[in-house]
């Protein structure tokens, strides 16, 4: 059962590995989040689409569509291009922060992580995201080359 | 006996006499013709230097009649010469015989016909009667040995000109092959450590993501009502192994990501200030003192202030763990003008510094516990830790010959064991 229901957030868990996913929704439900998973990138972006979530964890290394892809995609549809997005990686060298952040990511968190820190970060997203409904500058068309994981 | 007639016994004296006679004269004819057999020229000569006896060796040397030889001056007979020029009479073997001195032997050039000839002489005294004096003379032709000598004499002097060259190029040869060896070492370590990097950053990266799982509930167990004080202990060693393992996994990857240099016109000095304090901060320095040597002016370095922070950082750390019951850590910074070629100082493209260049030289040594020699040369090998287990993942030095290297920079490590370690930075210094 949700620890409290004070908080209606939801959260939506974009991560191809099935226990990392599971175990994401125990933590985030027990700090009172409502939580939405995606097994890849696919299924990401139409459940984000669908469910206009409050803020998106993202995986990078996936098969077929990896994160900086659907980070593009989710920035380059105006229907869901303000949700701000966490991405939450094993990958954590400078260039792939910096890609992140290039692609109009707001956090960059490198696996593994503590939640403490997890939860801090999807605090001040929830602050921005109302902030500047509007939309952040995607200047992303150019693209990042997508890495593969 | 009865006595005979005077006649009968001339008769008889005579006859003996000429059968002496005939004797000797065999005798002498055998004496004659074995003093002609052999090789070597034999003739006598009086007092007064004319020829009285000679053997046919002889005759044949001079190349003339039996007539014109027998009562000729020997001297006129037989002209010698000593380093192309003729011999004076006065010093000619036979007029030195001929002046009383007993023995004399030389070696003259003799000219023979169209050819020039080498002869041994030896000239002796030989009283044969109370009255007769003479000088006999023994002439050997020693040209084929004389002209086997030089050859051997030129042989035996090109042979050792050849054994010298040979050396030399032995020398040389030894000097290429340790060169290419160090070369060829050093490309293999490069390659070796490319496909090291690549292997072991795919493995770091799929352990990350487990390591995440596992952080994952070790939060989600953290957040249980009734942990118990002894499962938060367990709990948090745990998180202790995974925090570990993924500084390795981030060692790996930090070593094997091809270091791209944001290079920048830096003061050394304070790089190495900055890294110190750092170092100081997080460990707890016991009994150490830091002596730091820096010159008044440095030159001005291009590097990636980042990165020669972490080289810094890593040397320190090092250095204090080298001392766990104190000691001394010496920082030291000057400019040095390299002298002489050594590895990486040289004019081959390999090398990073040309000889009589001026470079920068940094160096941080501990009065620790020294390392042993075997280990010296794998310090910076990938993995390698001379730490007890869990201090070190052996990449610290690794990551910084990987940062060195991409300055076009070199790093040397000397140690003692009991005494203590010092490692060398040579950077370039900005043009």
């Amino acid at each position: 059962m949700p620890q409290e229901t004070l908080n209606q957030h939801r959260i939506l868990v974009i991560d191809d590995e099935e226990s990392s996913r599971k175990l994401a929704r125990r933590l985030l439900e027990r700090h009172g989040y409502q939580v939405l998973l995606a097994a890849n990138g696919e299924e990401g972006l139409i459940v984000a689409k669908a469910e206009q979530p409050d803020c998106i964890l993202l995986d990078i290394i996936m098969p077929k569509l990896n994160g900086f892809e659907v980070l593009r995609r989710l920035k380059a549809d105006p229907d869901i291009k303000t949700i701000p997005v966490i991405v939450v990686s094993a990958k954590g060298a400078e260039r792939d922060i910096a890609t992140s952040f290039r692609l109009g990511a707001i956090f960059h968190v490198e696996k593994p992580y503590e939640i403490q820190d997890l939860l801090q970060k999807i605090t001040v997203a929830f602050v921005r995201g109302t902030q500047n409904d509007s939309a952040p500058p995607a200047g992303s068309e150019e693209g990042e080359p997508s890495a593969p994981g | 006996m009865g006595a005979l007639p005077v006649e009968d016994r001339a008769s008889h004296m005579s006859d003996a006499l000429s059968t002496q006679e005939g004797e000797l004269r065999a005798k002498l004819g055998k004496l004659e013709m074995a003093l002609s057999a052999i090789v070597d020229a034999i003739v006598w000569v009086r007092e007064d230097g004319k020829v009285q006896w000679f053997n046919a060796p002889f005759r044949r040397l001079v190349g003339r009649q039996h007539e014109e030889i027998l009562e000729a001056e020997l001297i006129d007979l037989l002209p010698l010469e000593q380093d192309g020029r003729r011999l004076h009479p006065n010093v000619h073997p036979v007029a030195l015989a001929l002046n009383g001195k007993p023995n004399s032997v030389g070696i003259y050039e003799f000219r023979k016909g169209d050819q020039q000839i080498v002869l041994e002489v030896l000239a002796a005294r030989v009283r044969f009667s109370k009255q007769e004096m003479s000088t006999v003379v023994a002439i050997r032709d020693i040209t084929e040995r004389k002209r086997a000598e030089e050859r051997q004499q030129r042989l035996a002097a090109a042979a050792s000109a050849a054994a010298a060259a040979a050396k030399k190029r032995a020398a040389e040869l030894d000097k290429a092959y340790q060169e290419l060896k160090t070369t060829q070492g050093m490309l293999i370590q490069a390659e070796k450590m490319a496909a090291i990097g690549q292997l072991a950053s795919g493995i770091a990266h799929e352990v990350k993501n487990p390591l995440g799982v596992i952080m994952q509930g070790i939060n989600y167990l953290e957040l249980g009502v009734e942990t118990s004080e002894e499962q938060t202990e367990v709990l948090s060693l745990i998180k202790e192994a995974v925090k570990r393992a993924d500084k390795i996994a981030r060692d790996v990857l930090n070593f094997s990501r091809p270091a791209s240099l944001e290079l920048k016109a830096c003061a050394i000095s304070q790089v190495l200030e900055d890294s110190l304090t750092l170092v100081q901060k997080q460990l707890a320095v016991k009994n150490i003192e830091v002596a730091k040597e820096i010159a008044p002016v440095l030159p001005v370095v291009m590097i990636d202030e980042n990165q020669m922070k972490q080289v810094f950082i890593n040397l320190i750390v090092n250095a204090f763990q080298a001392m766990p019951s104190g000691g001394r850590l010496s920082i030291r910074c000057y400019p040095k003008p390299l002298t002489e070629r050594s590895h990486g100082i040289g004019r081959r493209v390999t090398d990073f510094f040309q000889p009589r260049e001026t470079a920068l030289v940094c160096e941080v040594e501990d009065t620790g516990i020294g390392i042993p020699q075997e280990k010296l040369a794998r310090v910076f090998d990938p993995f390698f830790t001379t730490k007890p287990p869990g201090e070190g993942t052996g990449l610290g030095l690794t990551i910084t010959r990987a940062i060195v290297d991409a300055h076009r920079g070199l790093i040397a490590i000397e140690s003692e064991e009991g005494k203590g370690t010092r490692v060398t930075i040579t950077l370039p210094i900005a043009k």
